[in-house]
C-alpha cells in the first residue's frame, strides 16, 4: 500500500467526505457537517471505517503506512491549532472517541487528554495560574486510559484519586507530577500487567487500536449479530483538539439547552462553570451556576452563544442539547444533539418552532411522539385539592422523588399484608424502612411505594420505577413501628389502613385521598394544534370506545373524536345495572325482565346518544359472554348446552332494540346511530338480525345496522358479510386471541420480542392475520355497498395497529380513551413515512 | 420449637433461596440451587413437612419458623467471617461495586433532563448503549470478583452463573433481563445476593440502603 492510498483513510473534518456515514461514522458526520457550516467545532481528524478493517486485517495492529498518514494529519492539526502534540510549552491535547455508522453497545468511551506526561500537567498547573487545573486535567486522563484502554477497574485507581486531592493542598512540584503518575502506573502494572506511556505519539496509537480493538468486542459482536449489522461496516475514529475552559476568568464550560427542555418556553437555558474542563459540569463535581450569570458576566460570549443556539436550531430543526466550552471568550462546540425534553416540552417546542417559521407542520409532527402525548394525558393529583391538602396542614413529609407519578391507597407496613390486602381489591401503598428482595411481591401488589431510607438509586427506587410504580424513597421522619402496626412522622400517628397520598414527581407524602383527575387543559390549545396537523395527513378515522358514562362526559375534553363504539353489556355493568346483568348471566333472558332490560338500555342509549354531539354512535347488543363482563363478575354460572350466537335469543334481542328505539325517542336523535350484532358468522345470522332491527326500529332511513366480527372465522367470511351490513367492526383482541391462542398484550411481552428477533414469529402478528384470511379480497379497501369497516383496539398496541388498518384499507380505527391522541398522531406519522420511503 | 436446627449445606442452600426469593417453584429451585436434584427435591418435601417451608400450589413460601432458621443459619455459618480480614475487605470493595451498579441500573431507567429525571423513552441509542456498556463491564467485574470469595462460600459460585444468563440474554437483545422485577433480571440477582452478603456479614440493611 503507497502513503497516498494511506492518507485516503485519514482526513481533517474540512476535508473529509460528506454524505458518507458509511466512512466517517454518525459522530464524524455530525462534526464534518458543522465544520462545514461553519460553526466553531475544536477542529480534529477521523480515521475511516475502512482503516478498521486495514486494522483487523494487519492482525490489530496499526500498520506503518496507516501510522504515518494518522501522524502526517496530527501535524497539520497542530498548525491549525498553533498547538504542539507532546510540548510542554505549548501542549496540544487530544480526546479519541469512536464514531461507528451505527450507534451500538461495547463501544469505545470517549478519552480525553490524550498527550499528557507529567511535564505538560505541570506546565499547565503553572502556565495557568490555576494548579487544580493542571491536577485534574492529568488525572482525568489517567483515569480515562487506564479504565478505557487499559481496562483497569475504576475502584484500584482511588489511591490515585486520593493522592491528587492531597496535592492541591501542597506545594505543586514536577517531582510531585511525576509521583502520581509512577503511582498510577504501578497499580496499573499489577492490575493490567502493562504500563501507562509518556510518550504523547505511544498514548495516541494505543487509544486508536483501542476504538478499532471495541469494535470487536464480545459485547459489539453479539449485538450486531442480533440486529443483522454487518461485520464489515468497521467504526470510524475521531480525534479531536481539546480546547481549554479552565484557563482563566474568561473561560469556562457549560451545557445549554436551545429551548427550555423542562417547559419548553423559547429561552436558552442550561449550566455554565467558569474555569471548568467540560466534564466537571457532567460530573456534577463543583456546582454549576444558571445561565443567566454568563449573560452578566460575559455578555459577548453569551451573545454568541444565543446566536449559535439559534443557527443550530434552523439546521438541525429541532432543540438541541450543547455542550460548549469557552476559550479565553471564544465558544466551541463540543457536541451538539437533539435535546431530551419532557413531553410538555415536546408539544409546546413542536408548536412554537412551526410558528415561527422554522419548521413545516409535517417537520413538526416528527418533533412529538405518540408515548410523549400519551403521558400527558395521564391522571394526576387534582392540582387545587392538592393545594388544600398543603393549606391544611396534612403534608406529611418530603423525601426523594423516585418514581413518577401520583396515587393514593391504603398503608401496609408489611409485603405480605400488602399482597392479602391487593387480593381483595384495596389500593394499598407500601411504607417500608427499606426494602429487601422479599418485599418485591408486596410492591407489585402495591400502587405505590414509600421507604424511610435510602435515594433514588434504591433497590427500592430500581424495581419501584421497572414495575412502574410511584415511588418516594428516604423519607426519613417516618418511624416503624411494625409490631403496632403505624408509624410515626412529625409527630402523626399514621396507622395501617389508613389513606395516604403520594406525589413520586416531588417526592410529598400527604395524609387522606387527594382526588385524581385526568385533565390536560394545560396543554389542550398545542395539542389540538398538532391533532390539526396529524388531521390533515392521516388518512385513518380514528373514534373511541366507550365503556362508561364516565368516560362519556370526558368525551370533550379529547376533542370530540369522529365516532364510538359503545358495547352495551359494558356500559351497563359500569353503570347502575349490574344486578341486571348478573341475572341475565345466570338465569338467561326471559319475559319477567323484558321491561328491566328495555328501560336499562333506553337508559344507557339516551346517555350516550345526545342531542347536538358531534360524533356518529355504534352500540353493539349484550355480549353476555363477553370476555370483560367474565374479568368483572366471574365466570357465567349458567349450567346446560346453550349456543354461543347471540340470535339464539330473539326475543332477548328484540328487547334489546327497543330500549335503543325508546332511547332515540328520549333524544330525538337517530341521524348518526348503527347497531351491531355481537359474534356475528354468517350472512344468514346478518340477515335475520337486519329484519328484526327493521321490525322493531321501522324502516329509518339513517339507522344503520352490522355485524361484529370476533373469531377467524367471521373474519375470513368479511366479503359476504360486508355486502349485507353497513357496518362491519373487526374486534381485534377477540379475533387475535382465537387466531394465536395468546392474548395479544403479550405482544408487549420482550419474550415475545425475543422469539421474533430470533425469527420464531414474524412480522406484525396483526397484520398477518389480515393477510392470512383477507389474501387477495381486497375487500376492506373497496367498502363494497358502502360498508363501512372499523377495527377495534382495546389493547395497549397501536403501532403495530395502525400499521395494520393502513396497510389493508381499513379506514376507521376504535380505541380506548386514553389511546385516541397518540393513535392519531401515530396513524399521522405513519403515513409520512410512508411517503418518504416511495 | 426453639433449640438449634443444624442444616446441611444442601438443605441449608434449598431453604434460604426460598427465603430471599420470597416465593419460588421447585423448578426455579432447582434451577438455580446446584445441587442433585433428588436431594433438593427431598428437601422441599422434608421442610413443607416441618412447617419451615409453605407449599401454595406449587409456589413454595418460607414460613417464620422457616425464616428463623434461614438466619440462625447465617449466624451460625459464617460467624467467623463478621471480622474477617478478607471477607470484610471484599465486602468494602463490593459495595462500591453495588454503587455503581444501582447507578447504571437508574441511568438505564431514567434520563436527566436539566435538574429533572424523566423515564428513559429508550429513543437515544448513544445514550441506551453507553449505559449498557457500563452495566457489562459492572456485572462483568462482579462475576469475577466471586471468584475470589468462592473460597469462602463456595455456594455463591450460583450467583456467577445467574449473572452470566442474564448478562447473555441481555447481550442478545432481551433488555426485560436488566431489571424486570418478575425475571431473573441482573438487578434482582443483585438484589438477592447483596441482601445474602448482609447477612453473611451480619450487618442490618437499615444502615447501608
Amino acid at each position: 500500500m503507497t502513503t497516498a492510498a494511506s492518507e485516503m483513510f485519514v482526513w481533517r473534518f474540512h476535508e473529509a467526505p460528506d454524505e458518507r456515514v458509511d466512512l466517517v461514522g454518525g459522530k464524524g458526520f455530525g462534526l464534518i457537517r458543522m465544520t462545514r457550516m461553519g460553526l466553531p467545532v475544536p477542529p480534529g481528524i477521523i480515521i475511516s471505517t475502512q482503516a478498521c478493517w486495514e486494522y483487523q486485517k494487519n492482525g490489530r495492529q496499526i500498520g506503518n503506512d496507516m501510522w504515518r498518514g494518522i501522524v502526517g494529519q496530527i501535524q497539520e492539526l497542530e498548525k491549525e491549532m498553533n498547538k504542539q502534540f507532546g510540548n510542554p510549552q505549548n501542549p496540544l491535547l487530544l480526546s479519541v472517541r469512536s464514531g461507528a455508522p451505527i450507534s451500538m453497545p461495547g463501544m469505545m468511551d470517549t478519552i480525553l487528554n490524550v498527550g499528557m506526561t507529567p511535564e505538560i500537567a505541570f506546565a499547565l498547573a503553572r502556565e495557568s495560574g490555576n494548579e487544580a487545573f493542571g491536577l485534574d486535567t492529568a488525572l482525568r486522563f489517567i483515569k480515562m486510559f487506564s479504565e478505557t484502554v487499559l481496562s483497569v477497574d475504576e475502584d484500584c485507581l482511588v489511591e490515585v484519586e486520593e493522592m491528587a486531592e492531597r496535592m492541591k493542598y501542597g506545594s505543586l512540584s514536577l517531582e510531585s507530577m511525576r509521583k502520581l503518575f509512577k503511582l498510577a502506573d504501578h497499580i496499573v502494572e499489577k492490575e493490567a500487567g502493562t504500563n501507562i506511556p509518556l510518550d504523547p505519539y505511544d498514548q495516541l496509537r494505543l487509544s486508536v487500536g483501542a476504538v478499532f480493538d471495541s469494535w470487536f468486542s464480545p459485547r459489539a459482536i453479539t449485538y450486531r449479530k442480533a440486529n443483522k449489522i454487518p461485520e464489515e461496516m468497521g467504526t470510524a475514529v475521531v480525534i479531536q483538539g481539546m480546547v481549554f475552559g479552565n484557563v482563566g476568568a474568561d473561560s469556562g464550560t457549560g451545557v445549554a439547552f436551545t429551548r427550555n427542555p423542562i417547559t419548553g418556553d423559547n429561552v436558552i437555558y442550561g449550566e455554565y462553570l467558569s474555569g471548568a474542563q467540560g466534564e466537571d459540569v457532567v460530573a456534577g463535581t463543583r456546582t454549576p451556576e444558571p445561565l443567566d450569570q454568563l449573560k452578566e458576566s460575559m455578555p459577548e460570549t453569551y451573545e454568541q452563544l444565543v446566536h449559535l443556539c439559534r443557527k443550530l436550531e434552523s439546521a438541525f430543526k429541532d432543540a438541541l442539547d450543547i455542550e460548549f466550552t469557552i476559550e479565553k471568550g471564544k465558544v466551541y462546540l463540543l457536541q451538539v444533539r437533539s435535546a431530551k425534553r419532557t413531553p410538555i416540552a415536546a408539544v409546546k417546542i413542536a408548536v412554537d418552532l412551526v410558528s415561527e417559521g422554522v419548521l413545516t407542520e409535517f417537520e413538526g409532527l416528527q418533533l412529538v411522539s405518540p408515548s410523549q402525548i400519551k403521558a400527558l394525558t395521564t391522571t394526576h393529583f387534582d392540582q387545587q385539592e392538592k393545594r388544600r391538602a398543603l393549606t391544611e396542614g396534612r403534608l406529611l413529609c418530603r423525601g426523594n422523588p423516585s418514581s413518577p407519578g401520583h396515587v393514593a391507597g391504603k398503608v401496609v407496613l408489611n409485603a405480605d399484608r400488602a399482597v392479602q390486602m391487593a387480593k381483595q381489591g384495596e389500593k394499598v401503598i407500601l411504607v417500608r424502612t427499606v426494602t429487601s428482595p422479599t418485599d418485591i411481591h408486596g410492591m407489585i401488589a402495591a400502587v405505590g411505594i414509600v421507604t424511610a431510607k435510602g435515594g433514588s438509586t434504591s433497590h427500592a427506587a430500581v424495581v419501584a420505577r421497572a414495575l412502574p410504580r410511584p415511588c418516594v424513597t428516604g423519607c426519613q421522619e417516618i418511624v416503624i413501628d411494625e409490631e403496632g402496626y403505624t408509624f410515626a412522622v412529625g409527630g402523626r400517628v399514621i396507622r395501617e389502613g389508613d389513606t395516604i397520598s403520594i406525589d413520586g414527581d416531588t417526592g410529598e407524602v400527604f395524609a387522606g385521598a387527594i382526588p385524581l383527575v385526568r385533565d390536560v387543559s394545560l396543554l389542550a390549545n398545542e395539542i389540538y394544534i398538532i391533532l390539526s396537523w396529524a388531521d390533515r395527513v392521516s388518512t385513518l378515522s380514528v373514534g373511541t370506545v366507550i365503556d362508561s358514562l364516565d368516560q362519556m362526559a370526558s368525551l370533550e375534553n379529547y376533542g370530540n373524536p369522529n365516532f364510538i363504539v359503545c358495547r352495551l353489556e359494558r356500559l351497563l355493568v359500569n353503570g347502575p345495572y349490574r344486578n341486571l346483568l348478573q341475572r341475565l348471566r345466570s338465569d338467561g333472558y326471559s319475559e319477567k325482565i323484558e321491561q328491566n332490560v328495555i328501560s336499562a338500555v333506553s337508559d344507557m342509549v339516551s346517555r350516550v346518544v345526545q342531542k347536538g354531539i358531534k360524533p356518529n354512535v355504534v352500540i353493539s347488543l349484550i355480549d353476555l359472554q363477553s370476555k370483560y363482563l367474565s374479568g368483572l363478575l366471574g365466570q357465567e354460572q349458567r349450567v346446560g348446552f346453550e349456543l354461543p350466537t347471540t340470535l339464539a335469543d330473539v326475543q332477548f334481542i328484540r328487547a334489546q332494540l327497543r330500549g335503543i328505539d325508546a332511547g332515540l325517542k328520549r333524544t330525538g336523535n337517530v341521524e348518526s346511530l348503527a347497531i351491531a350484532l355481537p359474534r356475528t358468522q354468517t350472512c344468514g345470522e346478518i340477515q335475520q338480525f337486519r329484519d328484526i332491527v327493521q321490525e322493531v326500529l321501522g324502516g329509518t332511513g339513517s339507522l344503520k345496522f352490522g355485524a361484529m366480527v370476533q373469531t377467524p372465522y367471521a373474519l375470513s367470511k368479511t366479503r359476504h358479510l360486508a355486502t349485507h351490513s353497513n357496518l362491519i367492526i373487526l374486534d381485534l383482541q377477540s379475533v387475535f386471541e382465537h387466531y394465536y391462542g395468546i392474548p395479544i398484550d403479550v405482544l408487549r411481552n420482550e419474550e415475545i420480542e425475543t422469539y421474533q428477533k430470533l425469527g420464531l414469529m414474524e412480522g406484525n402478528l396483526v397484520l398477518n392475520i389480515f393477510s392470512d384470511l383477507l389474501a387477495h379480497q381486497t375487500v376492506l379497501a373497496q367498502n363494497p355497498g358502502g360498508c363501512q369497516i372499523v377495527l377495534l383496539n382495546d389493547s395497549s398496541l397501536y403501532d403495530e395497529v395502525v400499521e395494520s388498518a393502513l396497510v389493508s384499507g381499513i379506514g376507521m380505527v376504535a380505541v380506548q380513551l386514553d389511546q385516541y391522541w397518540p393513535v392519531k398522531l401515530s396513524a399521522a406519522k405513519a403515513v409520512l413515512s410512508s411517503y418518504k420511503s416511495v | 420449637m426453639s433449640g438449634v436446627t443444624l442444616l446441611n449445606d444442601n438443605d441449608f442452600e434449598v431453604l434460604n433461596f426460598v427465603f430471599l426469593r420470597k416465593m419460588a417453584s421447585l423448578s426455579q429451585i432447582v434451577s438455580a440451587v446446584e445441587r442433585d436434584e433428588s436431594m433438593i427435591k427431598a428437601a422441599v418435601d422434608r421442610f413443607v413437612h416441618e412447617g419451615k417451608l409453605f407449599d401454595s400450589d406449587g409456589t413454595f413460601m418460607v414460613t417464620e419458623e422457616g425464616r428463623a432458621v434461614v438466619v440462625d443459619e447465617y449466624a451460625r455459618r459464617y460467624a467467623e467471617y463478621k471480622d474477617h480480614p478478607f471477607v470484610n475487605r471484599w465486602y468494602k470493595r463490593f459495595e462500591g461495586l453495588n454503587e455503581r451498579f444501582l447507578e447504571a441500573m437508574s441511568s438505564w431507567q431514567t434520563i436527566k433532563v436539566g435538574n429533572q429525571s424523566l423515564p428513559n423513552d429508550h429513543s437515544d441509542p448513544d445514550y441506551d448503549n453507553r449505559v449498557l456498556s457500563k452495566v457489562e463491564t459492572i456485572v462483568s467485574r462482579m462475576i469475577e470478583r466471586l471468584d475470589e470469595i468462592k473460597k469462602f462460600i463456595p455456594r455463591y459460585s450460583h450467583y456467577q452463573r445467574r449473572f452470566t444468563a442474564a448478562l447473555q440474554k441481555v447481550n442478545e437483545g432481551s433488555l426485560d433481563y436488566l431489571v424486570s422485577p418478575m425475571l431473573d433480571s441482573l438487578h434482582n440477582i443483585w438484589f438477592e445476593f447483596h441482601e445474602d452478603i448482609l447477612l453473611v456479614q451480619g450487618i442490618r440493611r437499615e444502615l447501608v440502603d
